[in-house]
């Protein structure tokens, strides 16, 4: 995951991961905490995800207002929930994060980067 | 017209996966071919309405095919995809076995499809982790988000970016849930409307 991260983002991001398999059929699920140079918002981060490709955002502040592995399942989208500022650092940004691991994880990304692949370099679709 | 497209490892559940959305976003194939082991030659598998029986991949020759997407382990990608490559097929393999190759482009397309120019080197294009696919995409727009009252002139850079993940043992998709469920209650609800 930090290798990967690197390769696909670029060398100055760092990443620290811990994985761990849990009983769940479909769906992988993050929670992440970002730190950034400058100070981003809350709101001005869920707006920008919500216009982001790929991503759906859901993230009401109720009872289910956030997704989790079972609601992502056959889904293409990114799930993003719980965005909220990291109080305990100056640019802090928590978020959860849910996708379909046969999907986006790997059979969708795939298919995505075949059609980028014919739309930019075989050109024949 | 289309492309002549592969899917190696089809009987597994990412290949089948693959062969379900190819349908679903109406790639266009002119002809695609399904491939296993040979203990799976004969196998049927769905693509859209189609069923296509699956072929061998030891014996398969990969002349004339633009692309293969492979969905199979490392040990019988390292064998296949270089063979599929060489004959100027372009493979694009969910093994971990070329994704930290400096000649393979590792792509996430919303976040890197640029990348994809680099295909050439070996012809061959990896896809990344699951966890770091969904990661990425997330990240993106807030790495290269900026400002609209101009105040800053760069980007926000996530300098540091601390991950806890949970998974599943992924690749276990049990066959029952291949009929997926049509709702799901947070898609249905108003997911997009403001939220405090």
């Amino acid at each position: 995951m930090v290798a990967e991260t690197k390769k696909i983002m670029g060398k100055d991001i760092k990443v620290t991961a811990t994985c761990v398999r849990v009983p769940v059929f479909v769906g992988h699920s993050e929670s992440i905490n970002i730190e950034t140079e400058e100070f981003l918002d809350e709101h001005e981060a869920r707006d920008i995800l919500r216009e982001a490709p790929g991503i759906m955002v859901v993230d009401k502040r109720e009872d289910g207002g956030y997704v989790t592995p079972v609601e992502c399942v056959g889904d293409f989208a990114t799930f993003i929930s719980r965005i909220r500022q990291d109080s305990t650092i100056d640019n802090g940004l928590n978020l959860w994060c849910v996708s379909d691991n046969l999907r986006k994880g790997a059979a969708l990304n795939a298919v995505q980067i075949a059609e980028v692949l014919g739309q930019r370099c075989l050109k024949k679709g | 017209m289309g492309y002549r497209v592969a899917v190696v490892g089809a009987t597994g559940n990412v290949g089948r996966e693959m062969l379900n959305i190819l349908a679903e976003r109406e790639f266009p194939v002119d002809e695609i071919v399904a491939l296993a082991s040979r203990k799976s030659m004969g196998t049927e598998v769905s693509f859209g309405d189609k069923t296509l029986k699956c072929k061998d991949l030891d014996t398969f020759d990969f002349t004339g095919w633009d692309m293969a997407l492979f969905a199979v382990g490392s040990d019988a990608t390292k064998i296949y995809a270089p063979k599929a490559a060489a004959s100027g097929c372009v493979v694009i393999d969910n093994s971990s076995l070329y994704r930290y190759d400096p000649d393979v482009p590792l792509i996430v397309p919303e976040v890197n499809a640029d990348a994809v120019l680099g295909y050439q080197k070996k012809m061959i294009i990896a896809n990344p982790n699951c966890s770091t696919a969904q990661m990425v995409v997330a990240l993106k727009p807030l790495h290269t988000a900026r400002r609209s009252s101009g105040l800053w002139s760069r980007p926000i850079n996530p300098c540091r970016v601390r991950v806890k993940r949970v998974s599943t043992s992924f690749g276990t998709r049990p066959k029952a849930s291949i009929t997926r469920p049509t709702t799901s209650p947070p898609r249905n609800s108003p997911s997009r409307s403001p939220s405090t």
